[in-house]
């Protein structure tokens, strides 16, 4: 039997209690009492993977269902996986430590796309076929969905379908329908013609992909008419109607965001040009202060969990703030749990409240100016000026703060060398506002960290079409950068380029990668995402390979090169990212959705910040 | 003051948990259980738990104890339901009692464990049991050390196996004064036999006060 096997490696692999399942909360079903089993897969390790809300949603909302038995599935560690390989065990399930090859669905969620590689590894440990062209009856259906979902055209391949969108809705609605394809004991191309007549169902074998000489796409084909030409993703328009697990799995061993998180909102008003985020999730839906309340109340009730958390793109922006964040403080401090804020704008409001939260340690307060000039942050329509940041570090300097972390971009479009080293400017402001406030008003120990990430472009943003900073120029721009940063006070963090060059290819591919994602499999390429495994040689020697150049996918595209991605449709439109590229290149600001709306589309769904 | 004990099992599917982890779900138990606790002051307010002695890694138990303080007495039999209703399925709550005037757990002193396992070869447990002295290497406070193990191991027997090749029962010293983990009397045993050991499945049994009465 399968679960002996596994018991008998166990002792020999580093936290085994990622691989035993039995936590509280944690769903047990008869195997013969249930007609789907799905196993919901996360490409990356237990303590990353327990700590995704859209996980701990979907898991229980598709255990609630009598049919179904959902169960959770995680990257095994590499000496985890070493041990299964050698003894022959299968990917496997927490809760029946069964195979998952015999399961009905494996759905993955894209969370970033440095997991691909994990993706196909985890299919080939499961044993089942990688492609899903190569599937057969009796082999299971391999779902996707997540915030990568609408543009993974290089991971389509191995999909047999994705939900795009949020997937409250939608994933009742495919199981209803794998029920009625089951019942009727169809074939397997069956099921795929119905459950893409779902409303955000994207089924990638149902479009034709050609390419033209220098490798752009040039067209994307339906295969019939039956076949929609765009697939729309779902949202689900009112968050107070939604289901909202009132229990969550309480882990046995520390994860990584080990407490309730509370959903206050989806979206984002906010327009950021470089994110990702703040497009896709469009329109900003807010729920409702009760129904977060009763959520919390029954959250801790149902967990035991001392923490509570607030999750949300820019929490500051929810409405009812004030009214929520007052009457948790009242159901925290009567259960002796404690809150944890997100980062918040800073105001005196918002002061108040983290004063509140915080009796007694003053952690440090996080600012993201993302640009280092005021020029550039036009140009990614970031909303913040100099004097806010001066005006925000003061002040938590003059509240007793003296630990503050800044996050800034490189490698964004029109960025000269001036405008990195404005990063290094920008700093040491922040360290002259801390010796401007009165010795015996501020705390001792000054601490400026100043973290630079690199920039790098998504699909349905204004800069889909931008070219990526090649790993040259960023890392001549890091070094530039680390000259002017000759104030000692000021700690300078900054991530390595070659994985954001991968990361960029992945975010705009087409199917054509694929193939390199095979060859890298072969190679033994697993956990890019952790800088011990990530080896550019072994990519660089697979896209080599398969005839494949990386700067192919980093290049600037025009806009009416056909995108990859031009069958998905994500609400806001492409004319609209198109005038907001055009204005960046001016450095000309949009307003937010709140101040003023500017027609992006989104509003096609009925519901949230475009109706109020 | 109500200060209750309370008696746990610990089986395979929490066994590989750290004390830390184990610490960690048994307030999140007792957080659902919803039961008056006591707090301590100060700036993180806890539970006041002593846990009788601490389960290694790896090992399961039918016999562990812990106290608890509540702010008011409660009906035991209850709190053994409710806890139950709200403990993960690896731990079960055996029993529950009020501590008050029962002698304190930092009083325990041995355990008794069963070992099962299969081994490469064959093996004479009996003469291992028969010495005198068998020195081996002890992790102290002050770096390794060299002991007698036997003078941790107060009995040891051969005990009839079902699924593995061998099984031993084993009355060792457990506690704040003098303890040794049993994975250790079992590794001494494998290197003493010039054997290797797999399928190993140890179980503490019955924990003992300094008097010889069982702790719960
Ligand atoms: S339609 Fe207007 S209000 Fe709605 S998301 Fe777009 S810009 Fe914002």
């Amino acid at each position: 039997m399968l679960k002996k096997q596994i018991e008998n490696i166990l002792p020999f692999v580093e936290k085994p209690a990622r691989y035993t399942g039995g936590e509280f909360n944690s769903v047990v079903k008869d195997k013969n009492r249930v007609d789907i089993r799905f196993a919901f897969c996360f490409a990356d390790v237990y303590e990353i993977g327990m700590s995704h809300l859209g996980m701990k949603i979907l898991y229980h909302l598709l255990n609630e269902r009598e049919d179904t038995w959902c169960e959770r599935v995680f990257a095994p560690w590499v000496d985890m996986e070493d041990k299964m390989r050698e003894a022959g065990i299968p990917l496997f399930a927490l809760e029946s430590m069964e195979a998952v090859k015999d399961f009905d669905f494996l759905g993955f969620t894209l969370q970033y796309e440095m997991c691909y590689s994990n993706i196909v590894n985890m299919l080939d440990l499961a044993g089942v076929p990688l492609l899903a062209a190569d599937r057969g009856e009796g082999d299971p259906f391999v779902v996707m969905g997540g915030p990568c979902a609408y543009s993974a055209e290089s991971i389509a391949p191995f999909a047999d379908f994705f939900q795009l969108g949020e997937g409250e809705e939608m994933m009742n609605e495919c199981m209803d329908c794998y029920r009625e394809w089951k019942e009727k004991k169809l074939p397997r191309a069956e099921f795929l013609k119905m459950v893409s007549k779902i409303p955000g169902v994207y089924v990638p074998s149902f479009y034709n992909v050609d390419y033209n000489e220098d490798g752009s796409v040039k067209s994307i084909t339906p295969i019939n008419d039956e076949v929609p030409k765009t697939v729309k993703k779902r949202v689900i328009e009112d968050l107070d109607k939604v289901y909202y697990p009132d229990r969550i799995v309480v882990p046995f061993i520390e994860i990584v965001h080990d407490r309730i998180m509370l959903e206050v909102f989806r979206g984002c008003i906010r327009g950021c040009r470089f994110c990702q985020a703040g497009m896709i999730y469009r329109p900003v839906r807010e729920k409702n202060a009760s129904t977060l309340l009763d959520c919390a109340q029954k959250l801790i009730d149902n967990t035991g969990y001392n923490e509570i958390s607030l999750s949300s793109l820019s929490t500051s922006d929810y409405r009812q703030l004030p009214e929520l964040s007052e009457k948790l403080l009242e159901i925290t401090e009567d259960k002796k749990v404690s809150l944890s804020l997100p980062s918040l704008r800073l105001d005196s409001f918002s002061m108040d409240l983290m004063n509140k939260v915080n009796k007694v340690r003053k952690s440090s307060l996080t600012f993201a100016p993302e640009a280092g000039t005021q020029r550039m942050r036009d140009v990614i329509n970031k909303g913040i000026t100099e004097d806010d940041l001066m005006n925000s570090s003061r002040m938590a300097f003059e509240g007793g703060y003296s630990s503050i972390k800044l996050y800034f971009m490189m490698g964004l479009p029109y960025e000269t060398v001036e405008d990195v080293c404005g990063i290094a400017d920008l700093s040491k402001k922040v360290v002259r506002q801390y010796f401007s406030v009165p010795k015996e008003k501020r705390s001792p120990g000054l601490r400026v960290t100043t973290s630079v990430s690199s920039f790098v472009p998504k699909a349905f943003t204004p800069f889909q079409w931008a070219r990526q900073n090649t790993m040259e120029e960023l890392r001549e721009k890091q070094q530039a950068l680390k000259e002017c940063m000759d104030d000692k006070r000021v700690k300078y963090n900054y991530h390595e380029a070659p994985i954001s060059v991968l990361e960029g290819v992945f975010a705009r591919g087409d199917r054509r990668l694929a193939d390199v994602l095979i060859c890298a499999h072969k190679k033994g390429i697993r956990f890019d995402g952790w800088s011990q495994f990530f080896s550019m040689e072994k990519w660089n020697e697979a896209f080599a390979e398969c005839g494949l150049d990386p700067a192919f996918y980093t290049r600037e595209r025009s806009f009416d090169e056909i995108l990859p991605w031009d069958m998905i449709d994500v609400g806001v439109r492409k004319d609209f990212l198109i005038s907001e590229a055009k204005k960046a290149e001016q450095g000309i600001v949009t307003p937010n959705c709140r101040e003023k709306c500017s027609a992006c589309g989104a509003n096609c769904y009925k519901g949230g910040v475009c109706y109020e | 003051m109500s200060k209750y004990r309370i008696k746990y099992s610990q089986d395979d599917k929490v066994k590989y948990i750290s004390h830390l982890d184990f610490l960690r779900t048994v307030n999140r138990v007792f957080a659902r259980s919803k039961l008056p606790l006591k707090f301590s002051n100060g700036f993180n307010p806890h539970t006041i738990m002593t846990i009788g002695l601490p389960l290694s890694v790896g090992i399961t138990s039918v016999c562990d104890v812990l106290d608890i303080e509540l702010t008011e007495p409660m009906d035991t039999a209850y709190m053994k339901e409710i806890l139950n209703s709200n403990s993960p399925e690896g731990i079960r709550i055996l029993g529950v009692k009020n501590a008050e005037g029962l002698p304190p757990l930092f009083g325990i002193d041995s355990a008794i464990y069963t070992a099962r396992f299969d081994s490469d070869k064959e093996i004479d447990i009996d003469r291992f049991i028969a010495e005198e002295s068998i020195t081996i290497e002890k992790k102290s406070k002050r770096g390794m050390k060299e002991v007698n193990i036997k003078d941790f191991i107060r009995s040891m027997k051969v005990i009839p196996a079902d699924d593995t090749m061998y099984a031993v029962e084993m009355h060792l010293n457990a506690g704040n004064f003098s303890n040794i983990k049993p994975e250790l009397v079992i590794a001494t045993l494998a290197q003493y036999s010039g054997a290797s050991f797999c399928n190993i499945a140890v179980n503490r049994e019955k924990i003992f006060f300094e008097d010889g009465q069982e702790v719960f």
